[in-house]
Formats: C-alpha cells, sequence, structure tokens
C-alpha cells in the first residue's frame, strides 16, 4: 500500500516536471522565434527610415537613486550629461549612503545649497538637504535623503522632477548617447504610452566612449559570460513576445520611462518589495485596466542601457547586488 | 497514460528544432552577405552612372536618356533606391547644387516610382516619401504630380508613411499643400501626434504668415489637436494674432486646452487686454488651477504694479504649482528686494521658502553664465 502511494507520488511528481519543461521549452522557442523576426522586421524598418526622427522631443527628468555609490556616481552623470537630447533634467538622489556619495558629487559637480522643499505628491522620506547645478548644459540636482530603499529614493526623485516623464535607472548603469532619444520615440507613435522600457545589456567586456561602444566583447569570466546570454535571451526574446499582446510585466529598474502622473495616481513605487520595478508595472496594469483607461505598456530595443555586472563576491554591498540580480533575473525569466 | 509518452523522443524533437534554427539563421546570414556581395559590382556601376550624369549637368548639357532609362529599370528595386541614395548623399557633399539640379532631372523617375509603389507595404512608401522630403522634390504647384501624392500618404494608416509625407510637404514652401492634407486628414479623422504637427510645421521655411493665416481661415474645420498644434507654431513663428487669439480666449465656449495654448501664446506675445484679463484670472479662486498656473508663468512678460501684486498674491495660494510659477515670474520679472520684503518677512512660511529657492536658482543660473 505504501510502496503504491510513493509510486502514484513519484509519477505525478515525474509528470509535473515534464510538463513543465515542455511548457518552458515551446515558451523559449516560440519567444526567440518571435522575437527573431521582429527585431529583424524593425532593423528592416530603421533601414527604410521607417521610424520619427525628430529634433523637438519633450523634456524628460532622469532619476538616479544611488546607495554607497561614490566611485561610479560621478562616472553615471558625466555619461548622461553626454546624452544626444536637448530637454532633460539630472534628479540625483543620495539613500542615506554611509559613504561620500554626496560629497564627491558636489566637489565635482561644484553644486551648490539651495533651500528647497520638495513637493510630496507620494509618500517618502524626508530630504536632509539639495544641491543644484547651472554649469552643465542640462540642470544637476541632488537630493540627500534619509534611508528608505531603493523605492524611497526613486519616489523622492519623481516628486523632485519637474517633467511630464521620467527616466528610472541604476547608479552604477550608463545609458548609451542616443538611448534616451530612443525611448522617447514610442510616446510620439503612441499617445497612450504609460511606460517604456528600454533594453539593459551587460557592460562587462564592452569598452563605452562617450555613450557609444567601441569595442564589444564577452567577458572572460564564466559566470558573467552566463549572465549576458541570460539578458540577451530575456530582453531580445520574451519581451518582445510579451510586448506584442501590451503584456509586459515587467521595466527593468535599470532603465525605464514612466508617465509621472499616472504613477502618480497609483502611489508611486512600492516600498515593502524587494521588486518594487514589476510591482509598478503590475499595478499600473490593474489601475488602468479598472478604471477603463486606454494604456500601453512598451519596449524598446533599440534604447540601450549599459549595466555592470558584479564579477567578485566579497564586499556587503556586491552580496546585495548580486542577490538583486538573482531576484531581477528570475523576474526577467 | 504519461508512461506511454517517451520524453526522450520530445527532446530529440526539441534538439532538432534547435539545430535547425541555427543552421537556418547561419544560412540566412550567409545569403545575406552573398547579396551584398554581388551588389557591390551594380552598385559601383550606378555610382559611374550617377557622376556621368551630373558631370553633364555641370557643363549645362543634356543628361543622357539611356542612363535615366537604366535607373527606370532598376529603381523598382529597393536596394538600388538605397544605393542611390548614398551615392547623392556623397555627391551632395561635394557639391550640393548641381546634386539637386540633377534631381530634379530625375522627377520623373520617382513620379514613376510612385505609381509603381502604389500597391506596396507601407515601409517601402515611407522610404519613397523619405527620399522626396530628403532631395526636396516636391513642387511649390498644388497640381505637381508628387504633391498629390504626398498628400494622399499623409492619409496612410502608417505612421511612418504620414510622417515622411509631411516632411516632404513641409520643405516643399507649398503651403496649400500642407493645409489641403491637414484637412484630408481632419476628414478621414487620421490621429497624428500633437507635437510631431506643431514641431513639423516649424520646418517649413516659406511664407509662414501665409501659411497661418490660410491654416486660420479654416481653424474651425480642425478638431483640438490641430488646432492647439496651429497655435503653437504662430507661437513660435511670433506672428501677431493677439485680437484672434484674445477673442477666442475671453469666450466661454472654448475649450479648456485651446485656452491654455493661447495663454502660453499670451507669455510670448504680450496684449495689453490680455495682461488685464490674466491678471483678473489669477484672482478668480476657480478650481480650475490650470489656468491660473499658466497665467501666473504668462505674466511674467506684463511688468507693472497691478501684475507684481497679483503673483505676490499667488505666492500664498493652495496650489503648489500656482506658486511655484508665480515666484518664478516674480523673478524673472526682477522685482527689487523692497518690493517682497513683505513675503520675506511675512507669517507665510511657502510662500517665503518658494520665493527664496527660485531667487537662489536665478543667481546659480545667472553665475554660470557668466562663468560660461
Amino acid at each position: 500500500m505504501f510502496i503504491e502511494i510513493a509510486r502514484a507520488i513519484l509519477i505525478s511528481v515525474g509528470a509535473f516536471y515534464s510538463l513543465y519543461l515542455l511548457v518552458y521549452a515551446t515558451f523559449l522557442v516560440i519567444s526567440v522565434t518571435v522575437g527573431a523576426s521582429e527585431l529583424y522586421k524593425n532593423q528592416q524598418m530603421s533601414r527604410l527610415h521607417n521610424e520619427i526622427s525628430h529634433e523637438y522631443y519633450f523634456p524628460v527628468s532622469i532619476v538616479v537613486p544611488g546607495y554607497n555609490e561614490e566611485v561610479t556616481i560621478c562616472d553615471t552623470v558625466y555619461s548622461l550629461l553626454n546624452l544626444d537630447y536637448r530637454l532633460y533634467e539630472i534628479v540625483v538622489v543620495d539613500d542615506g549612503s554611509k559613504d561620500d556619495t554626496s560629497k564627491v558629487l558636489i566637489e565635482e559637480f561644484k553644486m551648490s545649497k539651495v533651500r528647497r522643499k520638495i513637493k510630496k505628491s507620494i509618500r517618502c522620506q524626508e530630504e536632509e538637504f539639495v544641491y543644484e547645478s547651472y554649469a552643465y548644459k542640462v540642470p544637476v540636482v541632488l537630493i540627500r535623503k534619509k534611508n528608505g530603499g531603493k523605492a524611497d529614493a526613486l519616489n523622492m526623485g519623481i516628486n523632485a522632477s519637474r517633467y511630464p516623464y521620467f527616466i528610472c535607472m541604476d547608479a552604477d548603469s550608463m545609458l548609451q548617447s542616443d538611448a534616451l532619444e530612443r525611448i522617447v520615440r514610442p510616446v510620439l507613435t503612441d499617445e497612450n504610452l504609460i511606460a517604456c522600457g528600454g533594453l539593459v545589456r551587460i557592460a562587462n567586456g564592452v569598452v563605452l566612449e562617450n555613450g557609444k561602444v567601441k569595442k564589444y566583447g564577452m567577458p572572460k569570466k564564466m559566470v558573467t559570460a552566463m549572465q549576458v546570454l541570460e539578458y540577451e535571451r530575456s530582453f531580445l526574446a520574451s519581451r518582445i513576445l510579451f510586448d506584442m499582446f501590451n503584456g509586459s510585466m515587467i521595466i527593468s529598474g535599470a532603465f525605464g520611462l514612466f508617465k509621472k502622473d499616472i504613477v502618480i495616481a497609483v502611489g508611486g513605487y512600492d516600498h515593502g518589495t524587494m521588486g518594487e520595478d514589476m510591482e509598478l508595472v503590475v499595478r499600473l496594469h490593474v489601475f488602468c485596466r479598472k478604471n477603463n483607461i486606454p494604456y500601453t505598456i512598451k519596449y524598446e530595443t533599440e534604447a540601450v542601457c549599459w549595466s555592470q555586472a558584479p564579477e567578485h563576491e566579497g564586499s556587503e554591498k556586491t552580496k546585495k547586488k548580486v542577490a538583486s540580480r538573482v531576484v531581477s533575473e528570475l523576474k526577467q525569466a | 497514460m504519461m508512461s506511454d509518452i517517451r520524453i526522450d523522443i520530445i527532446l530529440v524533437i526539441y534538439i532538432i528544432i534547435c539545430v535547425l534554427m541555427i543552421l537556418f539563421n547561419t544560412a540566412f546570414l550567409l545569403y545575406l552577405r552573398y547579396k551584398d556581395y554581388l551588389f557591390r559590382s551594380k552598385k559601383e556601376k550606378l555610382r559611374q552612372i550617377i557622376k556621368d550624369q551630373i558631370v553633364l549637368v555641370k557643363i549645362n548639357d543634356k543628361i543622357d536618356v539611356h542612363k535615366q532609362e537604366y535607373l527606370f529599370k532598376k529603381f523598382t528595386k529597393i536596394r538600388f533606391l538605397k544605393a542611390f541614395h548614398e551615392v547623392i548623399k556623397e555627391e551632395s557633399l561635394k557639391d550640393n547644387e548641381i546634386a539637386f539640379k540633377y534631381l530634379k532631372l530625375c522627377k520623373p523617375l520617382f513620379e514613376y516610382l510612385l505609381i509603381e509603389f502604389n500597391n506596396r507595404e507601407n515601409s517601402k512608401k515611407a522610404y519613397l516619401a523619405f527620399l522626396i522630403s530628403e532631395f526636396k522634390l516636391c513642387d511649390e504647384s498644388s497640381y505637381d504630380f508628387i504633391v498629390s501624392a504626398m498628400i494622399s500618404y499623409t492619409m496612410n494608416k502608417s505612421i511612418y508613411v504620414r510622417q515622411n509625407a509631411l516632411h516632404a510637404l513641409y520643405t516643399s514652401n507649398n503651403s496649400e499643400a500642407i493645409l489641403t492634407a491637414m484637412l484630408r486628414m481632419q476628414e478621414l479623422n487620421i490621429k497624428h501626434n500633437n507635437k510631431l504637427i506643431s514641431d513639423g510645421l516649424l520646418l517649413f521655411h516659406g511664407d509662414r504668415a501665409k501659411l497661418a493665416a490660410l491654416l486660420w481661415d479654416e481653424f474651425d474645420r480642425f478638431d483640438m489637436n490641430i488646432r492647439i498644434a496651429v497655435i503653437n507654431f504662430i507661437k513660435v513663428s511670433t506672428l501677431d494674432y493677439c485680437e484672434k487669439f484674445f477673442s477666442l480666449l475671453i469666450n466661454k465656449y472654448t475649450h479648456k486646452e485651446i485656452k491654455l495654448a493661447i495663454i502660453r501664446y499670451f507669455g510670448k506675445m504680450t496684449y495689453a487686454p490680455a495682461g488685464d484679463y490674466l491678471v483678473e484670472l489669477m484672482r478668480q479662486e476657480t478650481p480650475e488651477w490650470e489656468y491660473r498656473a499658466i497665467a501666473a508663468t504668462a505674466l511674467a512678460k506684463y511688468k507693472n504694479k497691478e501684475v507684481v501684486d497679483v503673483l505676490k498674491e499667488s505666492l500664498k495660494s493652495n496650489n503648489w504649482y500656482v506658486r511655484f510659477n508665480a515666484s518664478e515670474s516674480l523673478v524673472a520679472l526682477d522685482v527689487g528686494y523692497m518690493e517682497l520684503v513683505d513675503i520675506y518677512n511675512g507669517t507665510d512660511r511657502y510662500a517665503r521658502e518658494i520665493l527664496e529657492y527660485k531667487m537662489e536658482t536665478a543667481r546659480l543660473k545667472k553665475k554660470a553664465k557668466e562663468e560660461d
């Protein structure tokens, strides 16, 4: 009797996993086929100038949340200042860093303290101080606040942003020089667009100069190389498939464009979850469907953001980053 | 039943699919390279033909009819058209005027292509419209075949065909053609992003006053999006439509978005009656704060005591945007410290803070400009 029950359980488990693998493998095959054909179609369209190449786009705020980013933050801001775009602002939110993130930024960009009060349209921790600089082609704003996590820092950035669309990105990521222009294009072709994700690629092994790729190669470390493959598969296959029926459930926290008023209407990023980027997109879907608001959430393969993948295990920060990437990759799969 | 399913067979099937996909990709890439290789010699022949024709144009001789016929035969293939585009771009870098003179002689070729492409995919039509725009092939006459074709393209369902066709018309200096296209789009209820329209109209380098007059005459026939685009075009072109717009602004039946666009216009073009009206608007405590917020910005162009007073009052508004824009305008109007002393020493903390912040940013901007 006992053996028979155990046998039935084992058969059920076997059947479940066989079915699961079959469905997943089928999904992968379909997504890769659809992704490849869509990419080819897009490439052909672009070759024939089937694109909105427009000189005057609308203004965008770039929100960069950072925690203990003193090593990378200045390079990130410099890369943002090199974007081929006319009207935007850079809002860096220092989420109560324990290192000198704010200090290096203030010194490097000769920022001045201003008595600015941030209007809190969505809930977030209080600001400690605000610095601004107008010495560059676009305004650079630094807001230092009490530590509250990435979602809280993003909410502060949204509150401080002046423009109707904002970009959220990671402090250790670099945007390709045409990334902003590319991610904004879908708004001009689809007035119902409320959010648009960009293509996040791994920067390890890539040489970037002034926001342009000079050399592309696979990273030497096996684990990083596997991450490159997984990112490419996820962004260039699954997401294109979901995009075809407005089914994108995630816009990576590393690079995404959002319409500010609707994000404020849903209450901004959620503080209580690790996958705040996915949670926000799901909430946007629910909100628009419930209120019968026509909407589109898109994904733009030509808008590229280069993100650094951790290569060495060691510091607490690296461990956190690895954990965050694992969560992010699981969501993307 | 599960035991009847051969998992190993399913795995083999998937491995075969994966291998076939890799083989397909490899074969397809090789095929594309081979086609490129084959095309290279043809492209060289095309380059030589165009160069020869341009030399003839340079010496004011007639172009070779046989060579043009060769182009007629080949141009229906998109690869040749792309190669033609590349060669012309190279030639125009050497001598822009002669290249465009030659292109004018190629007009029949493009007219022929418009007919040939009639039943082709929209992507190809969009490319043809792009080339017509790049080569500035639309005439100023409304009876021109290419102009008529571009007008019909603006009714296409593909946004790229419409946008490229509109670009071709904007570069033609043909205001009647632009008006006809707008009216047709309106009749067929074709929605084209109003930012694309208003920014696109700015590419028009012909007689902007004439185009604005034509668009204004038909203003009532347009939907709200195009009306706003027209107002923005007139605003950026700094044309005097003050009286006309003012009567629209005070009309209670005018749509809110149009009124807001007009208030922005009066923020660029000063008109005393509009200034008085905006001051009145600021004093009204209507729930529609957008009027007051935009009016607060527009009043930065009207410096008088009444305006300063109303902006100071607005610093105490319940609405953050009204306060923010009012402080920005007070700074832009360069109102002295003594006139604002009651705000700085007043009890309204919000009013004081926002004004102080705006003063600080104005100083920073000025300093940055001086250092620049």
